[in-house]
């Protein structure tokens, strides 16, 4: 990688090298911007680092989680929940977690590739049932946008026609798997939509990315590049510019700004030397993911922004919220020892259970949908941990045997929901607490409200009912009231928003239509900052798509002489 | 996919300038855990030459004998120990990649739950486990790995009734003994073939569930 030239000023500078960041890259550069991009991690591209095709037996440790990799040690994301010298603190008594990226890329080589658009109401929650905000755009302004996304990145999915989940333009959906058969047909007798998922992975050839070869390790990163991320999709035609400088290593710790209040540059740690350097700017865009960004930005107060940059109205660290989640799984016995054949498939689900009831006759507003998993996945550490659970345990002849009877008879089912915003949700600054950077960390509060915890019950009963219907055996006790009905913790999930949320005035946001800052009109956010509701649709894809909205936006003001 | 692009993958796949980030070749994979199970089994047939970084050497006979009742030799695949599970079990409990505080917690809760089993052998036979007999051992196991809550008699008492104060911790470590045990066997090249695991390979076309496998579910093709 590049290092920054320190003397030269760039047209932009963009913080954080994930969706967002990956995407300003592409199109400002694309539009003519000399652009330097500041990433915290180390380099890394998937179809030389990841780990594609490793067998378990590979390793002495089996594909065991790490500290830096608790998905698994072949897993492509590089951070984790707790990253050596980099902590942050939550509030007594509530619990918070916090999965950060530490690489070229970011989250991007995390994600499952979910890919779904918000709908139209998903912008106008307020006007629909009184909770939370609209948004200042509508699913009309963004559209065209998760068009060109979809044609630049691509998905494959199926034109369902369903209200509040658009059709994208896609490639054709794999056709699902066992199990996934089942629980389609198990879904049909229910009345629960069950259709093909949409994921950005290529079932066709994409310019020079090929398709899927089916191995199901999109999560260990992609040797091909058939999937996204944005080291393998977005930042190859932006360096191709020759405008785009990469700067890795480099933890920022403060935006620069002048006499006036503007935006000047971005000061950075070099994470290898723990020097700090400095890199002049005409325009700031944050992408450094929804609470970094908030933390950058109420680590840099000066005179004109004293309560932290862009927060004259007190937002920045507020309306914070994550998906809700819950997981049930079931031991289902038509499943068992179905003649061997290769399940791997995309990198996971071929279908899922779009939200597809109406909130107006339930106790809780927003809906949700159901991730299925399952099936003959490779045998690694951890397998069929607990059977005692599910057969009584024991040992010798009959125990080898019940493994072999139940492997790929697991089925389970992810709910996955929205959050209202609530004022005792946020992040902020911890007042005691610096990284090993000496840059203050962030305190988290977290309390569900009501509504996430009628959705959960309704998340669990209802995959128990799916269980059920199939015939199957759920694992454990359906988590009660006092389980917070297996609601996973905030931030568990892994998609955090609403820090720097858009809106139409400056008392109540910190952002504009154009994910502008309304106190310094250079300085833009391009992650999900800027989100004001967090519909239960994994937010990539609209982290994308508002990024190159955002982006466009930049080129054509600064054609106009504005920026 | 078209044979073009059937083309590009495989180069990208098989090419040169991939082959070296991934290390290997799917063959080369092959190779290298075939190798492996054979150096296990070698090591077996010597009378294990396997120096265990963790487990002292009467802890490393528990360990092997342990794992070998957990998993036996059966006619389609090998034992535990042949397929190297105690030497799997040994490297976790010194795993660099974990935290200091977890790989503590783990080692105790090895070493104590091993040391349960000895002990409690010694009250009931005069001997240790090592050096208690077939029946012996297996006397010792019925008490503690089966999980009692499935019995309807005992719904609400996961000790063995005669034991009910005494071995609490016996099912309990019994039941991660297994689970690593099950972990180091399924996982390596000998429990992959066994299970009939058919993936962690190209597939030019992804044709979803063969018939006999959809017929057997009652599902229709569609």
């Amino acid at each position: 990688m590049d290092a920054a030239t320190p003397a030269k000023e760039y047209d932009v500078c963009i913080v954080g090298s994930g969706a967002g960041g990956g995407m300003a890259a592409k199109v400002l550069t694309e539009g003519g911007a000399r652009v330097v991009l500041l990433e915290a991690g180390a380099p890394w591209d998937a179809r030389k680092d990841g780990a594609m095709f490793s067998w378990s037996y590979d390793s002495p440790r089996r594909g065991a989680g790490s500290r830096s990799r608790p998905f698994g040690e072949f897993d492509g994301c590089i951070g984790g929940w707790d990253i050596e010298g980099e902590p942050y603190t939550v509030a007594d008594g509530e619990k918070f977690l916090w999965f950060r990226a530490r690489m070229l890329g970011g989250r991007t080589n995390h994600w499952g590739r979910i890919s779904l658009r918000f709908g139209p109401w998903d912008f106008k929650g307020r006007s629909r049932d009184g909770l939370g905000d609209d948004w200042p755009i509508g699913y009309d302004d963004l559209s065209p946008y998760y068009d060109k996304l979809d044609e630049m990145v691509g998905l494959f999915g199926s034109a369902e026609g369903l209200e509040n989940e658009p059709d994208g333009i896609f490639q054709p959906p794999p056709a699902p798997r066992a199990y996934e058969r089942l629980i389609q047909k198990t879904c049909r007798g229910l009345s629960i939509t069950c259709i093909p998922s949409r994921l950005s992975v290529l079932t066709r050839a994409l310019g020079n990315r090929p398709a899927c070869h089916y191995c199901g390790q999109c999560g260990r990163g992609c040797g091909t590049a058939s999937n996204f991320s944005t080291p393998s999709v977005l930042l190859p035609p932006a360096l191709k510019t020759g405008r785009l400088t990469i700067v890795t290593g480099a933890m920022a710790r403060e935006v620069l700004t002048n006499t006036e209040g503007l935006a000047t540059g971005v000061s950075y740690i070099e994470t290898a030397t723990g020097h700090e350097q400095q890199v002049k700017a005409k325009i700031v865009v944050l992408a450094a993911s929804a609470c970094e960004t908030a933390r950058l930005l109420l680590n840099s107060k000066s005179v004109r922004h004293p309560e932290g940059l862009a927060n004259s109205s007190g937002a920045v660290g507020r309306y914070l919220t994550d998906t809700t989640g819950t997981s049930v799984s079931g031991q289902i016995p038509a499943l068992e020892a179905l003649p061997p054949y290769n399940e791997d498939g995309a990198g996971g689900m071929h279908v899922y259970m779009p939200w597809w009831l109406d909130n107006r006759k339930l106790d809780f507003p927003r809906g949700y949908h159901i991730e299925p998993w399952g099936g003959r996945d490779m045998p690694r550490y951890g397998f069929m941990s607990g059977i005692h659970h599910i057969q009584g345990g024991g040992y010798g002849k009959k125990l080898k045997d019940d493994y072999r009877r139940l492997y790929g008879s697991m089925v389970g089912l992810s709910g996955r929901g929205e959050m209202i915003p609530n004022r005792d949700s946020y992040c902020e600054l911890d007042p005691r607490v610096v990284d090993r950077f000496g840059i203050p960390v962030l305190r988290f509060h977290w309390k569900w409200s009501e509504y996430e915890l009628h959705q959960a019950r309704h998340m669990v009963e209802t995959s128990a009912r799916i269980i059920d219907a199939m015939g199957g055996t759920v694992m454990g006790t359906l988590p009660g009231r006092e389980q917070d009905y297996g609601l996973k913790r905030g931030g568990e999930i892994i998609h955090e928003a609403g820090t720097t949320r858009m809106g139409t005035g400056p008392r109540t946001s910190v952002l504009n239509e154009w994910c502008q800052a309304h106190d310094c009109k250079n300085l833009f956010v391009a992650d999900s900052g800027p989100f004001v509701s967090n519909a239960h649709k994994n937010m990539t894809w609209t982290i994308l798509a508002l990024s190159m909205r955002t982006s466009e936006h930049i080129v054509d003001e600064r054609r106009k002489g504005n920026l | 996919m078209s044979g073009t692009t059937r083309r590009d993958a495989l180069r990208l796949l098989g090419g040169a300038p991939l082959a070296v980030g991934f290390g290997f070749s799917t063959a080369s994979v092959e190779a290298a855990g075939e190798h492996a199970t054979r150096a296990v089994q070698a090591a077996a047939a010597k009378g294990s030459s396997y120096e265990p970084s963790f487990f002292t050497a009467h802890e490393w006979q528990t360990v092997r004998a342990l794992a070998d009742m957990i998993i036996p030799r059966d006619e389609r695949s090998g034992s535990a120990t042949d397929a190297g599970v105690p030497e799997f079990i040994d490297y976790l409990m010194n795993d660099p990649a974990d935290g200091d505080r977890s790989r503590e917690n783990r080692q105790t809760a090895m070493r104590g739950g091993l040391a349960w089993i000895n002990r409690e052998c010694t009250r009931r036979f005069g001997h240790d486990f090592v050096e208690s007999t077939e029946a012996e051992r297996a006397a010792l196991l019925d008490d503690i790995a089966y999980d009692k809550r499935r019995e309807k008699d005992d719904t609400d008492v996961r000790e063995p009734r005669d034991l009910r104060v005494r071995v609490a911790w016996g099912p309990s470590f019994f039941n991660s003994f297994r689970d690593l045990t099950a972990a180091g066997f399924w996982s390596s090249k000998m429990g992959i073939d066994d299970l009939g695991y058919r993936g962690n390979v190209m597939v030019p076309e992804w044709k979803g569930p063969p018939p006999d496998v959809l017929k057997r579910l009652g599902i229709e093709e569609a």
